[in-house]
């Protein structure tokens, strides 16, 4: 026996590997990186294009080049989704601090709901843009 | 503090494997996080084969046949065998649970069985619950009442004051809703969880409880309640089936009431 104790290991933790992905754990993550995607892509993004638009009209022109490729296509495509999600998820959230939908068939519900509403919203948005 | 991986000296590496001897032909694999604090060092899987025609139908009684027939070395609480005492309360293939009331019949292929999450090991599948209990205790969970009691009888309720309660004292403090929050995980050391917020919410719907504001008081900062982001994991988690979300969401609830009423 050795005379100092051992350091206490942590008991493994992390959602994937450890534990399992639920509806509840993946939905709310999700959620968080919709927003994360519209703070760090989108929004300085939109920034950057709106004030080229104002003060540098060549690089609003390269940059209209830029979003009308695949990779700009693929960017607004997160944008439609994560907007939609993120506002799909958050009426969710609006319900639930009125203590509303918790019971566990109901999380489940609205999970599913919030799912369809999302792709909704996006194929909607794509429809109306075309 | 979020920290995604585990720290170097918490990583998992393989450990023995106890193959069935018998012949038998219901084999199950059950993987199991080993941990001795005399001999320290990284944590271990061990992967024991049992003989699922001559063991009982719960995990823990797979467990215990492990300890009985196979490897005595291996650790873990358990106590009354029947969902009420929550000692064997662990995270069994990814999902916390009670070993006692977890079917052997209702879980795929290997079961990995390790420790309730994000928690210091004692040993094995011994966590040190101390942080939880000194945060039960930081909620003053006993009837505070200012009012004299009656005399010669206990406070009474009506049956709907009663009813109120229901679903929340049926709470074993078992820990699995807690240690399967994200949030617990990242900031169990200022955040309450949903086991200890499910108690608050216990004694602020009691009726006899005179203490409402002060408990309150504690209850309002960002980190003790807020920290609660609604994933739901706990109330998807509670072997009871209690659902601390919805009480967790009735105290945040009770909280803007009182601003509304002060404004």
């Amino acid at each position: 026996m050795s005379s100092k104790p051992h350091q206490r290991p942590i008991s493994p933790y992390m959602l994937g590997p450890y534990y399992r992905f639920q509806i509840t754990s993946l939905l709310s993550i999700t959620s968080r990186l919709t927003g994360v995607y519209l703070t760090v892509v989108t929004a300085p993004l939109a920034i950057i294009w709106l004030l080229a638009l104002v003060f540098a009209p060549d690089v609003f022109v390269a940059m209209q080049g830029f979003l009308s490729g695949w990779v700009g296509k693929l960017l607004a495509f997160g944008t439609v989704f994560s907007v939609a999600y993120h506002l799909a998820n958050g009426v969710r959230h609006l319900a639930w601090d009125t203590g509303r939908f918790f019971s566990k068939p109901q999380i489940r519900q609205t999970g599913y709901l919030m799912l369809v509403a999302t792709a909704l919203i996006t194929v909607l948005t794509y429809w109306v843009a075309a | 503090m979020l920290q995604l991986r585990l720290p170097k000296e918490s990583r998992l590496k393989k450990g023995n494997d106890f193959p069935s001897t018998n012949g038998a032909t219901n084999v199950k694999t059950f993987r199991v996080y080993r941990w001795d604090p005399d001999t320290g060092g990284n944590p271990r899987i061990d992967s024991y084969e049992v003989d699922l025609d001559d063991c009982g139908p719960m995990v823990l009684d797979a467990i215990n046949k492990i300890k009985n027939e196979i490897d005595p070395t291996l650790t873990y609480r358990r106590s009354c065998r029947e969902g009420i005492c929550g000692s064997c309360a662990m995270n069994i293939d990814g999902v916390n649970g009670l070993a006692c009331t977890t079917a052997i019949a209702d879980l795929d292929n290997d079961v990995t069985i390790y420790p309730l999450p994000h928690m210091p090991v004692v040993k094995d599948l011994v966590p040190d619950m101390s942080g939880f209990y000194a945060q039960y205790a930081s909620i003053k969970p006993w009837l505070r009442a200012r009012s004299e009691a009656p005399e010669g009888r206990e406070r009474l309720q009506s049956h709907d004051e009663r009813e109120q309660l229901d679903g929340l004292y049926e709470c074993i403090l078992c820990a699995c809703c807690s240690t399967s929050c994200p949030s617990y995980w990242w900031n169990g050391d200022r955040y309450l969880g949903p086991a200890i917020l499910l108690q608050a919410y216990r004694w602020l719907a009691d009726t006899r409880d005179e203490d409402t504001d002060e408990r309150l008081d504690f209850l309002d900062d960002a980190f003790r309640l807020f920290r609660c982001h609604t994933i739901l994991n706990c109330t998807q988690a509670c072997p009871k089936g209690l659902n601390p979300g919805r009480a967790i969401a009735e105290t945040k609830k009770l909280l803007l009431e009182r601003k509304r009423k002060a404004a």
